[in-house]
Protein backbone atom coordinates (compact mmCIF):
# COMPACT_ATOMS: atom_id res chain seq x y z
CA UNK A 1 0.00 0.00 0.00
CA UNK A 2 1.03 3.28 -1.01
CA UNK A 3 1.92 6.21 1.55
CA UNK A 4 -0.74 8.46 -0.25
CA UNK A 5 0.14 11.58 2.41
CA UNK A 6 3.71 11.06 1.52
CA UNK A 7 2.67 10.85 -2.30
CA UNK A 8 0.83 13.90 -2.40
CA UNK A 9 4.18 15.97 -2.03
CA UNK A 10 6.96 13.32 -3.25
CA UNK A 11 6.61 11.34 -6.04
CA UNK A 12 9.76 10.91 -7.92
CA UNK A 13 9.05 8.32 -11.36
CA UNK A 14 13.05 6.75 -11.28
CA UNK A 15 16.21 5.85 -9.41
CA UNK A 16 19.26 7.29 -11.42
CA UNK A 17 22.59 5.19 -10.93
CA UNK A 18 25.82 6.89 -12.02
CA UNK A 19 28.84 5.03 -12.19
CA UNK A 20 31.14 8.08 -12.85
CA UNK A 21 31.60 11.75 -11.26
CA UNK A 22 30.81 13.10 -14.71
CA UNK A 23 27.24 11.33 -15.24
CA UNK A 24 26.50 12.03 -11.85
CA UNK A 25 27.07 15.95 -12.49
CA UNK A 26 24.52 15.44 -15.81
CA UNK A 27 22.02 14.48 -13.42
CA UNK A 28 22.44 17.57 -11.91
CA UNK A 29 21.46 20.06 -14.68
CA UNK A 30 17.76 19.55 -14.08
CA UNK A 31 16.30 21.10 -11.43
CA UNK A 32 14.05 18.03 -11.11
CA UNK A 33 16.82 15.41 -9.37
CA UNK A 34 18.31 15.29 -6.09
CA UNK A 35 21.19 13.31 -4.90
CA UNK A 36 20.72 10.81 -2.07
CA UNK A 37 23.50 9.46 0.70
CA UNK A 38 22.41 8.25 3.55
CA UNK A 39 18.46 8.78 2.66
CA UNK A 40 18.46 10.20 6.73
CA UNK A 41 17.04 13.57 6.02
CA UNK A 42 15.04 12.88 2.47
CA UNK A 43 11.84 11.74 3.54
CA UNK A 44 12.19 14.08 6.34
CA UNK A 45 12.29 17.15 3.34
CA UNK A 46 9.83 15.70 1.31
CA UNK A 47 7.39 15.34 4.24
CA UNK A 48 7.49 18.91 4.92
CA UNK A 49 6.76 19.60 1.12
CA UNK A 50 9.99 20.22 0.39
CA UNK A 51 10.70 17.88 -2.49
CA UNK A 52 7.63 18.25 -4.52
CA UNK A 53 9.37 19.13 -7.86
CA UNK A 54 11.60 16.16 -7.78
CA UNK A 55 11.51 13.61 -9.89
CA UNK A 56 14.78 11.82 -10.31
CA UNK A 57 16.77 10.13 -7.24
CA UNK A 58 20.41 10.05 -7.83
CA UNK A 59 21.83 6.98 -6.15
CA UNK A 60 25.55 7.96 -5.54
CA UNK A 61 26.75 4.39 -3.46
CA UNK A 62 28.06 3.24 -6.85
CA UNK A 63 30.59 6.30 -7.20
CA UNK A 64 33.29 4.35 -4.81
CA UNK A 65 33.63 7.09 -2.44
CA UNK A 66 33.04 5.17 0.75
CA UNK A 67 36.77 4.89 2.06
CA UNK A 68 39.16 6.48 5.02
CA UNK A 69 42.60 6.50 4.67
CA UNK A 70 45.74 7.97 4.85
CA UNK A 71 47.42 10.30 1.44
CA UNK A 72 50.46 8.70 0.03
CA UNK A 73 52.70 11.86 0.65
CA UNK A 74 52.93 12.59 4.36
CA UNK A 75 55.43 14.82 5.96
CA UNK A 76 56.00 13.74 9.48
CA UNK A 77 54.89 16.60 10.95
CA UNK A 78 51.65 16.15 9.33
CA UNK A 79 48.97 13.56 8.64
CA UNK A 80 46.32 14.02 6.40
CA UNK A 81 43.59 11.33 6.30
CA UNK A 82 41.14 11.31 3.09
CA UNK A 83 37.40 10.13 3.47
CA UNK A 84 35.50 9.51 1.16
CA UNK A 85 32.26 11.54 0.79
CA UNK A 86 29.99 8.01 1.08
CA UNK A 87 31.72 6.76 4.46
CA UNK A 88 28.87 6.66 6.80
CA UNK A 89 29.52 7.81 10.78
CA UNK A 90 29.99 4.00 11.38
CA UNK A 91 32.80 2.99 9.23
CA UNK A 92 34.55 6.59 10.17
CA UNK A 93 33.95 5.94 13.82
CA UNK A 94 35.51 2.11 14.05
CA UNK A 95 38.36 3.10 11.95
CA UNK A 96 41.92 2.71 13.44
CA UNK A 97 42.77 6.20 11.83
CA UNK A 98 40.70 7.99 14.18
CA UNK A 99 40.58 5.47 17.39
CA UNK A 100 42.48 6.70 20.00
CA UNK A 101 43.66 9.95 18.61
CA UNK A 102 43.56 13.56 20.52
CA UNK A 103 43.66 15.57 17.44
CA UNK A 104 40.45 13.38 16.43
CA UNK A 105 38.22 13.18 19.78
CA UNK A 106 35.80 15.72 18.85
CA UNK A 107 34.94 14.43 15.43
CA UNK A 108 34.38 10.51 17.13
CA UNK A 109 32.22 12.61 19.91
CA UNK A 110 30.68 14.67 17.02
CA UNK A 111 29.67 11.04 15.27
CA UNK A 112 28.62 9.34 18.60
CA UNK A 113 26.02 11.82 19.57
CA UNK A 114 23.62 10.20 16.77
CA UNK A 115 22.20 6.96 17.45
CA UNK A 116 22.79 3.64 15.64
CA UNK A 117 20.90 3.68 13.63
CA UNK A 118 21.77 7.31 11.66
CA UNK A 119 25.44 6.28 12.15
CA UNK A 120 24.83 3.40 10.12
CA UNK A 121 23.45 5.03 7.23
CA UNK A 122 24.26 9.17 7.48
CA UNK A 123 27.36 9.92 5.27
CA UNK A 124 30.04 12.73 6.13
CA UNK A 125 29.14 14.21 2.63
CA UNK A 126 25.56 14.33 3.06
CA UNK A 127 25.82 15.72 6.83
CA UNK A 128 27.97 18.55 4.74
CA UNK A 129 25.64 19.16 1.97
CA UNK A 130 22.57 19.34 3.86
CA UNK A 131 24.51 22.80 4.73
CA UNK A 132 22.29 23.38 7.82
CA UNK A 133 24.24 24.60 11.20
CA UNK A 134 22.10 21.90 13.45
CA UNK A 135 24.22 19.12 12.70
CA UNK A 136 26.93 17.89 14.71
CA UNK A 137 29.51 16.66 12.17
CA UNK A 138 29.97 19.84 10.55
CA UNK A 139 31.01 21.86 13.33
CA UNK A 140 33.73 19.69 14.33
CA UNK A 141 35.06 19.02 10.46
CA UNK A 142 34.91 23.19 10.38
CA UNK A 143 37.20 23.43 13.58
CA UNK A 144 39.46 21.06 11.93
CA UNK A 145 39.79 23.12 8.66
CA UNK A 146 38.67 20.58 6.74
CA UNK A 147 39.07 20.57 2.98
CA UNK A 148 35.96 19.96 0.48
CA UNK A 149 37.01 18.13 -2.99
CA UNK A 150 34.11 18.65 -5.44
CA UNK A 151 34.02 17.58 -9.22
CA UNK A 152 31.69 20.13 -11.28
CA UNK A 153 31.33 20.02 -15.23
CA UNK A 154 33.01 23.25 -15.92
CA UNK A 155 36.39 22.25 -13.11
CA UNK A 156 36.49 18.90 -12.78
CA UNK A 157 37.85 17.83 -9.47
CA UNK A 158 39.25 20.58 -7.44
CA UNK A 159 39.52 21.37 -3.68
CA UNK A 160 37.83 24.70 -1.61
CA UNK A 161 38.46 25.05 2.11
CA UNK A 162 35.37 24.32 4.72
CA UNK A 163 35.56 27.79 5.28
CA UNK A 164 34.70 29.12 1.88
CA UNK A 165 31.61 26.55 1.07
CA UNK A 166 29.80 27.81 4.04
CA UNK A 167 30.57 31.20 2.99
CA UNK A 168 28.08 30.14 0.15
CA UNK A 169 26.85 26.74 0.17
CA UNK A 170 24.14 27.53 -2.21
CA UNK A 171 27.17 27.95 -4.53
CA UNK A 172 28.07 24.00 -4.85
CA UNK A 173 24.43 23.18 -5.73
CA UNK A 174 25.58 21.63 -9.06
CA UNK A 175 28.86 20.02 -7.87
CA UNK A 176 29.60 16.45 -6.14
CA UNK A 177 31.07 16.46 -2.95
CA UNK A 178 33.61 13.56 -3.39
CA UNK A 179 35.79 13.64 -0.25
CA UNK A 180 37.16 15.28 2.73
CA UNK A 181 40.59 15.70 3.53
CA UNK A 182 41.68 16.89 7.07
CA UNK A 183 45.25 16.85 8.90
CA UNK A 184 47.04 16.14 12.05
CA UNK A 185 49.80 17.55 13.37
CA UNK A 186 51.87 16.84 17.00
CA UNK A 187 50.25 18.42 20.25
CA UNK A 188 46.89 19.23 18.70
CA UNK A 189 43.64 18.01 19.96
CA UNK A 190 40.26 18.82 18.99
CA UNK A 191 36.73 18.75 21.25
CA UNK A 192 33.08 18.57 20.61
CA UNK A 193 30.26 20.25 23.31
CA UNK A 194 26.96 20.02 22.55
CA UNK A 195 23.79 20.88 24.39
CA UNK A 196 20.89 19.44 23.73
CA UNK A 197 17.22 18.20 25.35
CA UNK A 198 18.42 14.81 23.94
CA UNK A 199 21.22 13.28 23.02
CA UNK A 200 20.76 12.27 19.57
CA UNK A 201 18.43 15.36 19.12
CA UNK A 202 18.80 18.67 17.23
CA UNK A 203 21.41 20.91 19.30
CA UNK A 204 20.50 24.04 21.36
CA UNK A 205 24.16 24.95 20.21
CA UNK A 206 27.28 23.90 20.49
CA UNK A 207 31.04 24.26 20.06
CA UNK A 208 34.04 22.22 18.54
CA UNK A 209 37.36 23.20 19.16
CA UNK A 210 40.86 22.53 17.58
CA UNK A 211 43.74 23.49 19.30
CA UNK A 212 47.80 23.20 18.35
CA UNK A 213 50.16 23.75 21.33
CA UNK A 214 53.55 25.10 21.07
CA UNK A 215 56.12 22.35 21.39
CA UNK A 216 58.34 24.05 23.76
CA UNK A 217 56.57 27.06 24.99
CA UNK A 218 53.22 25.05 25.51
CA UNK A 219 51.49 28.65 24.39
CA UNK A 220 48.64 27.69 21.64
CA UNK A 221 50.46 28.26 18.66
CA UNK A 222 47.17 27.44 16.71
CA UNK A 223 43.42 27.62 17.16
CA UNK A 224 40.11 27.22 15.73
CA UNK A 225 36.81 28.23 17.70
CA UNK A 226 33.67 27.19 15.27
CA UNK A 227 29.90 27.86 17.05
CA UNK A 228 26.29 26.01 15.67
CA UNK A 229 23.00 25.97 16.07
CA UNK A 230 23.26 29.73 16.98
CA UNK A 231 24.15 31.43 13.71
CA UNK A 232 22.55 30.67 10.20
CA UNK A 233 24.78 28.28 9.18
CA UNK A 234 28.08 26.67 11.42
CA UNK A 235 29.91 30.46 12.73
CA UNK A 236 33.90 30.52 13.09
CA UNK A 237 35.17 32.72 16.02
CA UNK A 238 38.06 34.71 14.24
CA UNK A 239 38.52 37.18 16.94
CA UNK A 240 38.00 34.99 19.85
CA UNK A 241 40.77 32.68 18.01
CA UNK A 242 43.00 36.18 17.88
CA UNK A 243 42.75 36.95 21.06
CA UNK A 244 44.19 33.07 22.19
CA UNK A 245 46.93 32.79 19.70
CA UNK A 246 50.09 32.58 20.99
CA UNK A 247 48.86 33.25 24.77
CA UNK A 248 49.52 30.58 27.73
CA UNK A 249 46.07 28.67 27.84
CA UNK A 250 45.70 29.32 31.61
CA UNK A 251 42.23 29.06 32.77
CA UNK A 252 41.87 32.63 33.52
CA UNK A 253 42.68 33.47 30.05
CA UNK A 254 40.35 31.33 28.31
CA UNK A 255 37.62 32.28 30.82
CA UNK A 256 38.33 36.01 30.48
CA UNK A 257 38.12 35.49 26.36
CA UNK A 258 35.47 33.46 26.18
CA UNK A 259 33.06 35.72 28.53
CA UNK A 260 33.63 38.20 25.31
CA UNK A 261 32.60 35.76 22.81
CA UNK A 262 28.41 36.54 23.22
CA UNK A 263 29.17 40.45 22.58
CA UNK A 264 31.00 39.47 19.25
CA UNK A 265 28.38 36.99 17.79
CA UNK A 266 25.33 39.53 16.46
CA UNK A 267 23.69 37.38 14.51
CA UNK A 268 22.43 34.88 16.85
CA UNK A 269 18.77 33.42 15.96
CA UNK A 270 16.41 31.48 18.86
CA UNK A 271 14.80 28.28 18.27
CA UNK A 272 11.79 26.60 19.49
CA UNK A 273 14.04 25.36 22.72
CA UNK A 274 16.13 28.79 23.15
CA UNK A 275 15.62 32.43 22.99
CA UNK A 276 18.69 34.58 21.58
CA UNK A 277 19.33 35.63 25.34
CA UNK A 278 19.24 31.89 26.06
CA UNK A 279 21.89 31.19 23.43
CA UNK A 280 24.34 34.18 24.29
CA UNK A 281 24.24 33.22 28.18
CA UNK A 282 25.19 29.80 27.44
CA UNK A 283 28.09 30.49 24.53
CA UNK A 284 31.13 31.17 26.49
CA UNK A 285 30.19 28.35 29.00
CA UNK A 286 30.13 25.65 25.99
CA UNK A 287 32.82 27.58 24.39
CA UNK A 288 34.90 27.40 27.59
CA UNK A 289 34.51 23.54 28.02
CA UNK A 290 35.18 22.98 24.25
CA UNK A 291 38.55 24.95 24.96
CA UNK A 292 39.90 23.24 28.03
CA UNK A 293 38.91 20.10 26.95
CA UNK A 294 41.20 20.28 23.56
CA UNK A 295 44.08 22.26 25.36
CA UNK A 296 44.23 19.07 28.15
CA UNK A 297 44.24 16.68 25.22
CA UNK A 298 46.53 18.21 23.62
CA UNK A 299 48.97 18.68 27.02
CA UNK A 300 48.51 14.92 27.39
CA UNK A 301 49.87 14.16 24.21
CA UNK B 1 -1.42 11.91 -10.77
CA UNK B 2 0.33 9.78 -8.99
CA UNK B 3 3.16 7.96 -10.61
CA UNK B 4 3.23 4.28 -11.20
CA UNK B 5 6.67 3.47 -11.85
CA UNK B 6 7.82 0.10 -10.76
CA UNK B 7 10.78 -0.66 -9.54
CA UNK B 8 12.19 -4.35 -8.87
CA UNK B 9 13.81 -5.08 -5.86
CA UNK B 10 15.46 -8.41 -4.68
CA UNK B 11 16.37 -9.00 -0.54
CA UNK B 12 16.50 -11.39 2.10
CA UNK B 13 13.52 -11.15 4.80
CA UNK B 14 14.18 -13.30 7.80
CA UNK B 15 16.15 -16.02 5.49
CA UNK B 16 13.54 -16.10 3.01
CA UNK B 17 14.23 -14.81 -0.17
CA UNK B 18 11.89 -11.86 -1.73
CA UNK B 19 11.23 -10.44 -5.59
CA UNK B 20 9.04 -7.20 -5.15
CA UNK B 21 8.14 -4.07 -7.09
CA UNK B 22 8.34 -0.95 -5.93
CA UNK B 23 7.43 2.69 -6.29
CA UNK B 24 10.87 5.44 -5.97
CA UNK B 25 9.37 7.12 -3.31
CA UNK B 26 8.16 3.98 -1.26
CA UNK B 27 9.92 3.42 2.59
CA UNK B 28 10.96 0.05 3.90
CA UNK B 29 8.72 0.30 6.16
CA UNK B 30 6.06 0.97 4.25
CA UNK B 31 6.99 -2.41 2.09
CA UNK B 32 7.93 -4.43 5.61
CA UNK B 33 3.97 -3.65 6.88
CA UNK B 34 1.98 -3.26 4.86
CA UNK B 35 3.24 -5.46 1.18
CA UNK B 36 4.93 -8.15 3.07
CA UNK B 37 3.06 -8.02 6.58
CA UNK B 38 5.96 -7.75 9.32
CA UNK B 39 3.42 -6.31 11.66
CA UNK B 40 6.39 -6.23 14.51
CA UNK B 41 7.57 -3.18 12.86
CA UNK B 42 5.68 -0.27 14.33
CA UNK B 43 5.17 3.18 12.91
CA UNK B 44 6.04 6.24 15.05
CA UNK B 45 7.00 9.42 14.02
CA UNK B 46 8.04 8.60 10.21
CA UNK B 47 11.28 11.14 11.20
CA UNK B 48 13.33 8.67 11.94
CA UNK B 49 13.29 10.18 16.23
CA UNK B 50 11.54 7.31 17.88
CA UNK B 51 13.43 3.94 16.42
CA UNK B 52 9.84 1.78 16.77
CA UNK B 53 10.11 1.19 12.96
CA UNK B 54 14.17 -0.17 13.68
CA UNK B 55 14.55 -3.29 11.54
CA UNK B 56 18.32 -4.60 10.63
CA UNK B 57 20.02 -4.23 7.36
CA UNK B 58 22.41 -6.58 6.92
CA UNK B 59 22.68 -6.91 10.57
CA UNK B 60 23.06 -3.53 11.76
CA UNK B 61 19.80 -1.63 12.92
CA UNK B 62 18.42 1.03 10.71
CA UNK B 63 15.12 3.07 10.49
CA UNK B 64 12.68 1.67 8.13
CA UNK B 65 11.51 4.78 7.76
CA UNK B 66 13.95 7.10 6.27
CA UNK B 67 15.18 3.88 3.89
CA UNK B 68 13.81 3.66 0.20
CA UNK B 69 12.58 0.13 -0.31
CA UNK B 70 14.99 -0.10 -3.55
CA UNK B 71 17.90 1.24 -1.62
CA UNK B 72 18.33 -2.38 -0.20
CA UNK B 73 18.25 -4.47 -3.13
CA UNK B 74 20.76 -7.58 -2.41
CA UNK B 75 20.90 -6.95 1.64
CA UNK B 76 19.16 -8.98 4.34
CA UNK B 77 16.45 -7.64 6.30
CA UNK B 78 15.83 -9.04 9.80
CA UNK B 79 12.71 -7.98 11.99
CA UNK B 80 11.26 -9.94 14.58
CA UNK B 81 9.78 -12.18 12.99
CA UNK B 82 13.18 -13.49 12.26
CA UNK B 83 14.15 -14.51 15.41
CA UNK B 84 14.29 -18.06 16.10
CA UNK B 85 11.89 -19.60 18.94
CA UNK B 86 8.86 -17.72 17.96
CA UNK B 87 6.62 -20.17 20.24
CA UNK B 88 5.87 -19.19 23.42
CA UNK B 89 7.71 -21.37 25.21
CA UNK B 90 10.52 -21.46 22.42
CA UNK B 91 11.40 -17.85 23.00
CA UNK B 92 15.48 -16.24 21.90
CA UNK B 93 17.49 -15.66 24.86
CA UNK B 94 16.95 -11.76 24.61
CA UNK B 95 12.93 -12.44 24.17
CA UNK B 96 13.20 -14.43 27.20
CA UNK B 97 15.18 -11.88 29.52
CA UNK B 98 12.96 -8.96 28.46
CA UNK B 99 10.41 -11.11 30.04
CA UNK B 100 12.07 -11.88 32.95
CA UNK B 101 12.41 -8.70 33.70
CA UNK B 102 9.11 -6.67 33.11
CA UNK B 103 11.01 -4.65 30.29
CA UNK B 104 7.92 -4.47 28.41
CA UNK B 105 4.37 -2.67 29.32
CA UNK B 106 2.85 -1.22 26.26
CA UNK B 107 5.44 -3.17 24.40
CA UNK B 108 5.29 -1.17 20.72
CA UNK B 109 8.81 -0.46 21.28
CA UNK B 110 10.18 -3.96 22.49
CA UNK B 111 10.83 -5.11 18.57
CA UNK B 112 12.63 -2.36 17.92
CA UNK B 113 14.70 -2.83 21.31
CA UNK B 114 15.23 -6.52 21.30
CA UNK B 115 16.59 -5.77 17.36
CA UNK B 116 18.91 -3.22 18.50
CA UNK B 117 19.85 -5.43 21.40
CA UNK B 118 20.46 -8.43 18.70
CA UNK B 119 22.63 -6.29 16.58
CA UNK B 120 24.82 -5.27 19.75
CA UNK B 121 24.82 -8.82 21.52
CA UNK B 122 26.23 -10.19 18.06
CA UNK B 123 29.14 -7.65 17.84
CA UNK B 124 29.86 -7.57 21.39
CA UNK B 125 28.93 -10.57 23.46
CA UNK B 126 29.91 -8.67 26.85
CA UNK B 127 28.50 -5.25 26.56
CA UNK B 128 29.27 -2.71 29.23
CA UNK B 129 26.16 -0.28 30.58
CA UNK B 130 27.41 2.30 28.77
CA UNK B 131 27.58 0.26 25.31
CA UNK B 132 24.03 -0.66 25.89
CA UNK B 133 22.92 2.76 26.34
CA UNK B 134 24.41 3.50 23.31
CA UNK B 135 22.79 0.67 21.53
CA UNK B 136 19.39 1.50 22.47
CA UNK B 137 19.91 5.47 22.42
CA UNK B 138 18.13 5.35 19.52
CA UNK B 139 14.74 4.20 20.62
CA UNK B 140 12.45 5.77 22.59
CA UNK B 141 10.55 3.98 25.64
CA UNK B 142 7.38 6.13 27.25
CA UNK B 143 5.83 3.73 29.46
CA UNK B 144 9.04 1.28 31.06
CA UNK B 145 11.36 3.16 32.04
CA UNK B 146 15.01 2.28 30.46
CA UNK B 147 16.81 0.22 33.21
CA UNK B 148 14.53 -2.98 33.21
CA UNK B 149 14.96 -2.54 29.53
CA UNK B 150 19.11 -2.47 30.09
CA UNK B 151 18.76 -5.25 32.60
CA UNK B 152 17.25 -7.44 30.32
CA UNK B 153 19.85 -6.78 27.78
CA UNK B 154 22.63 -7.70 30.54
CA UNK B 155 20.91 -10.70 31.63
CA UNK B 156 20.13 -12.02 27.70
CA UNK B 157 23.93 -11.12 27.14
CA UNK B 158 25.21 -13.81 29.72
CA UNK B 159 22.42 -16.31 28.79
CA UNK B 160 24.27 -16.43 25.21
CA UNK B 161 27.69 -16.24 26.63
CA UNK B 162 26.82 -19.82 28.33
CA UNK B 163 25.25 -20.89 26.11
CA UNK B 164 27.82 -20.47 23.75
CA UNK B 165 30.41 -22.11 26.58
CA UNK B 166 28.05 -25.06 27.24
Amino acid sequence: MRDLELNMVFDPSEVLRPSSFQDAVETLDSSDSKIVAGNTSLYSLARKGRLENIKKLVDISKLGISYIKEAESQTSEEKKILVGAGTTFQEITSSSLINGRPEYAGLKEALNKSPPQIRNVATIGGSICSAVSFYDLPIVLFALGTTLKFFSKKEGEHLITIDSFFQNPALYGKSLLIECQFSSSPNSASSFVKLCRRMSGYAVAMTAARIKLDRTSREIDDIRLVIGAMTKTPQRLNQVEEELRHKEPSIETITRMCEKSADLVHDIIPSVHASTAYKKRVLPILLREAITTAVERATER
Amino acid sequence: MLNETRIKVRFILNGESRNIECMAADTLFDTLRDSLGTMSVKQGCDFGGCGVCSVLLDGRPVYSCLMPTWKVEGSKIETLEGLKGKELMNLDAIQQAFATNFAQQCGYCTPAMILNAKALLERNPNPSVDQIKDALSGVLCRCTGYMPIVEAVMQAAMMRRKKTQV
